[in-house]
């Protein structure tokens, strides 16, 4: 059993890897040829009054016009920090007006209303900016006609963009349609899990106090939160502990998987096998282990009987409050907490990231990546100024000096250059107004929601804002996998999965909420993955299939 | 020009009293009420550009709306769209939970400001009256989202202050917003609590339009104030009372779809689960703006039909109806 999952995980691995090495032969070689027939297009493009080219002609020189003549409309989710909209035209963004020449009309709306509002108007077909960075796939709206298709500007003027394909090959197939077109450029953060990682959190100083070690398995989970519980931590003399929280409802336990070898949350249970062939986990038995584990956790008060329920703001005063010593979440919120504890006057606390729990078969345990698609950013296919705007998204999401200009802000202000390597200012990592570095950054106008292109050592330098996360971040690293991806699907597949995944994903979330709530004997377990498949699990199951299997061969063309 | 009309036709001297056709009648009317009729047109005009107009979208619910092609240029599909929300296991249920809510949220929901305008109505004390009466409307400006918050809050199972009370009565803690049993129960409590001080309002206009005279007559015969408010108050307001259930009635299939967003979670689903949060997870989010207008139209088909029955059944009943 164990080595069968080992062998199956490096196996996966080992074929992903693959894939990816000869895609990205494929791309590079392909681009080199593009090259050359469309230089010759490109060197009398009237609109590129940039400075020559310095060794080898620069495809997409800056900046893209000098006298200003050129302003795109562009709309985005607004800044998630919310004291600080992008109208006001925040000094990262002044950097790349300077930069690109390319004055920006900002056209934003509050993040959460983003979707409602830019479908609305898509589906208006009126009004619409040059510019569209969007934060949900726009496929829909492609093929209906509105947006520009971007595989030629791509061949020639995409000059950063290929260089960022070249390195992460799974992108661009990412990004192609069925029919193999492109019609959005989305940019990648993967590596933002290695540097900042989303994991099991736990009171460093709770275990020490009670003399225990850091949990590795998930035995060794139980009997930690069984002491957090029963001997008191936080020295109130009452019981009141409720040793783990979460928040995000019944679907964030489904990380507890990742013991057991299973990818039940970031992939949602569907996850290519050794051989290649789509798998929906929630089948397998060890489903039931993990639920079986769950049941056993909030049967004894271990768990938060609250899960379903709470939501960030619950989950954090149960922190702050001392009452909970472990959950689920990004690491950075371990300086917030750590902070407000202290202040509070528990100046020994400490939150820190642990290693995912191994399974009881002895798997190791791992981290899902996140999806390697960051954002999607369109052209209008009516804008004037089209070829500009390219050239725009073409630097703003994937030219390196700016991927460190939006992760890390503005030198002289959050970071200063110090023997080559970029430092955080004191701005950023005590800031006056005890924002997070995250929150710093946004407040500049970097580290936005929409797509965006990053390097890792930006994103450690970011999110890694003292010694301990940093340390822990690399603790974790080698348990990361990716995330199962998937090609676009057809509009047919799309909306066969829409409807069918919904039913599934309702019947399963229910059950497994009352199964791991003690509501639902166990026992039933057959008669649920029976019920699942009822309602058509294979068929679900087959379209992910051709469109795991259409990425494949993408990323081979 | 019409003015003109209508006496030279009489000045054609016939006799006998013609009956006039209808255009005609509109057209006297209407140049004898001029004023009148332009008091009423910018509502006309209103009704017509932002209701009836833009009814012509409703084809979408019977088309594959693509937006590059318009509402009229998109393919018809028939009926597909209902097709497929009655394809799902679930459409039943969800039909089924909107219904009871409503159901439900009808029978303790409607009586609550009833009740209450009438106990209002007793108060002798006028400063005390008020005072009740503007505490009351309070909650009914309390957003949905704050509400839903405070019902978390105090419902908790850890330390919320309901949980906290039972547990110093010596009794079990109950997991509130985890429990079937439960779901119904605080979604219309908390409903019924925000809205019948608001609710009350109308009730208590029409129990000041009651004739004094009616009570003074009753007391004469000597009715008790009991008998008082059997025989003279709630015959006087039960036409408002009808009016106002009529209109519940055309709301059956329809729910605030915010409050159970707030407050469900998968394992409530059993009776939490509404059409609206269905559809919202099926993603309308995926843009599928066809399908959603099919299922709000079988909503609004259904309720439209309800409210035609209603209504002629109360009007056979009780001569009160809103046409």
């Amino acid at each position: 059993m164990k080595k069968k999952t080992i062998q199956k995980a490096k196996l996966v691995s080992a074929l992903m890897a693959a894939m990816l090495a000869a895609a990205g032969c494929q791309a590079g070689s392909g681009d080199s040829g593009s090259t050359g027939n469309k230089g010759t297009d490109a060197s009398p493009q009237p609109s590129a009054s940039a400075a020559p080219g310095t060794a080898s002609e620069p495809k997409n020189p800056m900046p893209i016009v000098t006298d200003g003549s050129v302003t795109l409309t562009v709309a985005a989710p607004d800044n998630p920090y919310a004291a600080a909209s992008l109208a006001q035209n925040l000094p990262v963004w002044q950097e790349i007006e300077k930069a690109t020449g390319v004055k920006i009309k900002w056209d934003v709306v509050p993040g959460s209303q983003f979707q409602t509002a830019m479908q609305t108007r898509l589906a208006s077909g009126t009004n619409l900016p040059d510019v569209i960075l969007s934060t949900f796939d726009l496929y829909k709206y492609s093929k209906d006609g509105l947006l520009l298709q971007l595989d030629d500007l791509i061949a020639k003027y995409g000059e950063n963009a290929v260089k960022v394909f070249e390195a992460k090959p799974l992108l661009p197939a990412l990004m192609k349609t069925p029919e193999g077109n492109t019609f959005h450029l989305s940019g990648t953060r993967d590596d933002e899990v290695a540097a900042g990682p989303y994991g099991w959190l736990i009171r460093k100083d709770w275990l020490d106090q009670l003399g225990l070690a850091e949990p590795v398995t998930v035995d060794d989970w139980y009997s930690v939160l069984k002491a957090f519980k029963e001997k008191d931590p936080n020295g109130n003399g009452k019981q009141d502990e409720i040793p783990m929280t979460n928040y995000n409802g019944v679907t964030q336990l489904y990380n507890w998987g990742n013991a057991w070898g299973l990818h039940l949350r970031t992939s949602d249970g569907f996850y290519p096998d050794a051989n290649g062939k789509i798998q929906y986990e929630w089948l397998d038995p060890k489903a039931k282990e993990m639920v079986v584990f769950l049941n056993k956790l909030v049967k004894e008060g271990l768990l938060d009987m609250e899960f379903a329920v709470n939501k960030k703001d619950q989950m954090t005063s149960k922190i702050i409050r001392s009452l909970s010593g472990a959950t689920l979440a990004w690491q950075e919120s371990n300086t917030l907490w750590t902070n407000k504890l202290r202040e509070a006057g528990q100046p020994k606390a400490q939150w820190v990231m642990t290693t995912p729990p191994g399974g009881p078969n002895g798997y190791k345990g791992h981290i899902e990546k996140t999806g390697v698609v960051n954002g999607y950013a369109v052209i209008n296919k009516k804008s004037p100024n089209a070829e500009a705007a390219f050239r725009w998204l073409d630097y703003v999401i994937y030219n390196e000096e700016n991927m460190k200009r939006m992760t890390l802000g503005v030198e002289g202000k959050t970071y200063e250059m110090k023997d080559g390597q970029p430092v955080m200012t004191d701005f950023v990592t005590q800031n006056p107004d005890g924002l997070g570095a995250v929150e710093v950054i946004r407040s500049v106008g970097g580290w936005q929601l929409f797509s965006q292109a990053s390097k890792l050592d930006y994103i450690a330098k970011l999110k890694q804002t003292d010694e301990i996360l940093a340390e822990r971040a690399k603790l974790v690293q080698p348990y990361l996998v990716p995330t199962a991806e998937f090609a676009m699907p057809t509009e047919d597949e799309f909306t066969k999965i829409n409807r069918k995944l919904t039913d599934i994903t309702t019947y399963k979330d229910e059950m497994v909420a009352k199964f791991i709530l003690g509501q639902e004997p166990i026992d039933k377990w057959d008669q649920f993955t029976k019920q699942i498949q009822a309602i058509g699990i294979d068929e679900v199951v087959a379209i992910r299939q051709s469109q795991y299997d259409r990425l494949m061969s993408q990323n081979q063309k | 020009m019409q003015t003109s009309i209508a006496p030279s036709e009489s000045r054609a001297g016939v006799p006998l009293p013609k009956r006039e056709s209808a255009l005609e009648r509109l057209r006297k009317n209407t140049s004898r009420d001029k004023f009148l009729v332009l008091l009423v047109l910018p509502s006309v005009i209103y009704f017509i550009v932002f209701h009836y107009v833009p009814m012509y979208g409703i084809l979408m619910a019977f088309k594959d709306f693509s937006p590059s092609q318009g509402i009229w240029n998109s393919p018809w599909v028939g009926l597909k769209w209902i097709r497929e929300f009655f394809d799902s296991i679930y459409s039943f249920r969800l039909i089924k939970n909107v219904l009871l809510l409503n159901l439900y949220g009808l029978l303790w929901g409607f009586p609550a400001p009833i009740i209450f305008a009438l106990l209002l109505n007793e108060i002798r004390r006028n400063v005390f009256k008020r005072v009740v009466q503007t505490v009351s409307y309070m909650p009914h400006f309390i957003s949905v989202v704050v509400i839903a918050g405070m019902t978390i809050t105090f419902l908790s199972p850890n330390d919320g202050i309901v949980n906290v009370m039972l547990d110093k009565l010596g009794l079990a803690r109950i997991n509130f917003l985890s429990e079937v049993d439960w779901f119904r129960t605080i979604y219309i409590s908390t409903d019924v609590w925000a809205s019948f001080g608001y609710s009350s309002i109308l009730y208590l206009a029409a129990l000041a339009a009651i004739d004094p005279q009616l009570y003074e007559a009753a007391r004469i015969d000597g009715a008790s104030r009991f008998r008082q408010l059997l025989h003279v108050t709630l015959p006087g307001i039960a036409p408002t009372i009808i009016i106002l259930l009529l209109l519940q009635l055309g709301r059956m299939m329809s729910v605030g779809f915010e409050k159970i967003i707030l407050l469900y979670n998968p394992s409530t689903y059993e009776v939490s689960d509404v059409i609206s949060s269905y559809v919202y997870r099926i993603g309308l989010v995926g843009g599928e703006f066809s399908f959603a207008a099919a299922v709000d139209l079988m909503n609004a088909t259904i309720n439209f039909a309800l409210i035609v029955t209603f209504n002629w059944l109360s009007r056979r009943l009780t001569q009160t109806s809103l046409w």
